[in-house]
């Protein structure tokens, strides 16, 4: 890079005496050093990060053409807090893939106990504990993409590996530990690893190259943290073509099932309102989808941080109450006894789906050794609150959707939490219903989203097993922080998408010659209890008095769900926009964008403020 | 986007008045014809924007209200609120108070029910001679 520059410094010294002559050669020059320089940054990137695959520029188009003679087929990923899982369309139908111990679900964790890092696909632990001795990460998907400020992280701290935070909106300081040194890492390195792992699983099954993959994802992400997921599948070399939330996936197997029915002669033609509640190891989503003739609607989303988790913290509060005073200190000793307890607490959880009461007995070696017997309607009181939420959400999501629990045709419980009897009683009551029993909990998420890599990638399939279509909602508002230091959305939540909307701004302060557009995504009234996205400033406004300029801005997210705002000025009377219109592609903060808000605000006041414009 | 405009992008008159079903199913044909995801990829972005259009027309007519402006009534509810009830908010409160209205008609009516037969028992039980009673 150094060298570059050099060039074109000698170069500008000398045009001075001859201008395009040199211009030239600068040209060329810049030509000439261009191919080695692209070389060797490829050479650097595979030198730095040995663990992953980078794919250079030639292998990208030698495969874009050949996916052009023949459509390749992208896989559909459902990567679980706890459990991952990998499908595809086999031609005729849906097909999970099975890992070499013949698995079709594989525990979510990357391990560092040798030189090189290995994950639940391929990895044979000896024993349950050896996930929990400290050298391993996982539960990847609740910390990515979050700073240390997050209360999902600060709960994450009780995890048998390192967590420390600063509380100062930075990234959390995650650390596996190997031989007694702590070797730090980031969420993304490890889904990177784990999704390595998962490509090579694949690729030995389908004796083919992966690249395309349509992934599943939380209802409750941040466009942030979809661009964290974007990046940890960049560095295992797989292209994303979609990113779904998990119920929207579910919704699409559900209308490939309805249209399966009518095929058949079974169901009727009509539309059908369905309600999904998935609930996994960290989150909990629900969705409302109509479905008519294989288009699944996304009518409203609702989703949270909660789940499975949870319940095995609280859980384990309860069994053991100095738990945190406990396990403050990280020895080895600690983590061993901490993943003892662990273990104990969720078998007995999963034994209290099918059991009225459970005995625990585990000896934690420090001396302290629990003993009782827990029943189910103890467990259902720890977690009163996490039960509460769910309701909540599924409350909310019909009040979004606009739906009656009388409207709804089918209610699917699905995920990984989805046999708790608790939860189950809690969605038919509020529906009124029993729940639909035509699909596999564990494999309906990850079955959608290969149902939705082969439309996406343009399979059809001469049954008409593939005329499907999923028209997604925004699942958080998109907006501005305007009128003081509340957020205004723009495109609010359970928006159809790809969808285009604006609104008019205008300014707060006489002669003001700048604004400020500071982009957050979420639902709290106040702007920084909001997702930031990025910032831009819109400059040179000519002097008007104050509540004149109109500012024009415009939110819009394409077919490919990138988000775009534009932001362009207009003075009464004129059709003309006063400054060019600015166009940026969010979101534009990259890690530490915690503090970020807070010291935009203490910078610039309301310098920069905006107000919205009251439509006449 | 003006009711007239809506009904001409989803394939109706314009000064035609389309059940809510005949919306849905119009919508319906019109989203298999404009989706995005059923494009190659030089075409998407033409059928981009037509699907936005539709989109945008869909939820006009659905709201019923037809006219323009739906946009900062939608603001200004979210402020007050906090929840974005997009559209037919003020509809539904109507609606939600006819129970009420209901359960207030009712009380009143079989309450005077009760009171006047329990007064005429009374009467027929003690006579009272009084002449300024009923």
């Amino acid at each position: 890079m150094s060298s570059l520059f050099l060039i074109g410094d000698s170069d500008k010294k000398s045009s001075k005496s001859d201008g395009s002559n040199i211009q030239n050669s600068t040209f060329s020059k810049l030509l000439n050093f261009a191919p080695p320089f692209c070389i060797s940054f490829h050479q650097f990137e595979v030198m730095a990060e040995p663990a992953y695959t980078v794919a250079s520029d030639s292998e990208t188009t030698g495969e874009e053409k050949s996916s052009s003679a023949f459509p390749e087929i992208a896989i559909g990923i459902d990567i679980g807090t706890s459990q991952c899982s990998v499908a595809i369309w086999n031609g005729s139908q849906v097909e999970l893939l099975r890992n070499t111990r013949n698995q079709k679900l594989m525990r979510s964790y990357v391990t560092f106990k040798d030189e090189i890092p290995s994950g639940g696909v391929s990895y044979q632990l000896s024993h349950e504990h050896e996930m929990l001795s400290g050298a391993a990460i996982f539960n990847m998907k609740r910390l990515i993409g979050r700073v240390d400020t997050d209360p999902v992280v600060h709960a994450s701290k009780s995890l048998p590996f390192l967590v420390q935070t600063l509380d100062i909106g930075v990234r959390p300081f995650i650390a596996a530990l190997v031989n007694n040194i702590w070797r730090s890492t980031t969420p993304e390195e490890v889904l990177a690893i784990y999704l390595v792992e998962l490509r090579v699983m694949a690729e030995s099954r389908l004796k083919r190259p992966i690249r395309n993959v349509v992934l599943s994802i939380p209802v409750s992400f941040s466009r942030f943290q979809l661009t964290r997921i974007e990046r940890a599948c960049a560095m295992a070399g797989l292209h994303v073509l979609r990113l779904m939330p998990e119920p929207t996936a579910v919704a699409l197997l559900y209308a490939q099932q309805q249209q399966q029915l009518i095929h058949d002669n079974m169901g009727s033609g009509s539309e059908k309102i369905a309600l999904i509640f998935n609930m996994g190891a960290g989150y909990c989503d629900v969705a409302v989808t109509a479905t008519a003739g294989g288009v699944s609607h996304i009518k409203a989303l609702t989703g949270s941080t909660i789940g499975g988790e949870d319940f095995l913290q609280n859980m384990m509060r309860h069994l053991l109450p100095d738990y945190d005073n406990l396990f403050s200190s990280r020895g080895v000793n600690e983590i061993k006894s901490m993943g003892l307890l662990r273990v104990a607490t969720q078998d007995a959880i999963h034994k209290l789906s099918f059991e009225e009461s459970v005995q625990i007995d585990v000896d934690l070696g420090n001396g302290s050794r629990i003993c009782r017997k827990v029943n189910r309607e103890e467990f259902e009181e720890v977690n009163q609150k996490i039960f509460e939420k769910c309701e909540s959400l599924v409350i909310q999501c019909l009040l979004d959707a606009k739906v009656q629990a009388d409207d709804l045709t089918d209610v699917m419980v699905v995920g990984g939490c989805s046999y708790i009897p608790k939860l189950r009683n809690l969605v038919k009551s509020i529906c009124k219903r029993e729940l639909y029993k035509g699909m596999n909990p564990f494999e309906a998420a990850v079955s959608g989203t290969a149902l939705e890599g082969a439309v996406a990638s343009g399979i059809s399939d001469p049954f008409g097993n593939l005329d499907l279509l999923t028209i997604q909602a925004t699942p958080l508002g998109i907006g501005i922080r305007a009128n003081g230091n509340s957020f205004v959305p723009i495109i609010p939540r359970n928006t159809t998408m790809p969808a285009r909307k604006e609104l008019v701004f205008t300014t707060v302060r006489d002669n003001q010659t700048e604004v400020l557009i500071v982009v957050y995504e979420g639902e709290a009234l106040k702007a920084e209890e909001n997702h930031l996205l990025g910032y831009f400033k819109i400059t040179g406004l000519p002097p008007a008095p104050k509540g004149v300029p109109e500012i024009n801005v415009c939110m819009d997210i394409d077919a490919s769900n990138v988000l775009r705002v534009l932001a362009g000025v207009v003075l009464p009377g004129s059709q003309q926009p006063v400054v060019p219109v600015m166009e940026v592609r969010m979101p534009t903060v990259d890690d530490g964008h915690g503090w970020c808000a807070e010291a935009l605000h203490r910078a610039y006041g309301s310098n920069l403020d905006l107000v919205t414009v009251q439509k006449k | 986007m003006q009711g007239e405009e809506a009904r001409l992008l989803l394939g109706f008159p314009a000064n035609s008045r389309p059940t809510p079903s005949q919306i849905k199913a119009a919508y319906r044909k019109k989203v298999w014809e404009s989706h995005p995801d059923l494009f190659p990829l030089h075409q998407k972005s033409s059928a981009e924007s037509k699907f936005k259009m539709i989109a945008e027309a869909y939820t006009c007519l659905q709201s019923g209200s037809g006219g323009g402006g739906s946009f900062s009534a939608t603001y200004s509810h979210v402020v007050r609120t906090g929840v974005p009830k997009s559209h037919g908010g003020r509809k539904s409160r109507a609606l939600i108070q006819i129970p009420f209205l209901l359960i207030v008609l009712g009380t009143v009516g079989l309450g005077g029910l009760n009171a006047t037969r329990a007064y005429r028992k009374q009467k027929e039980a003690c006579p009272s001679h009084n002449p300024f009673l009923p």
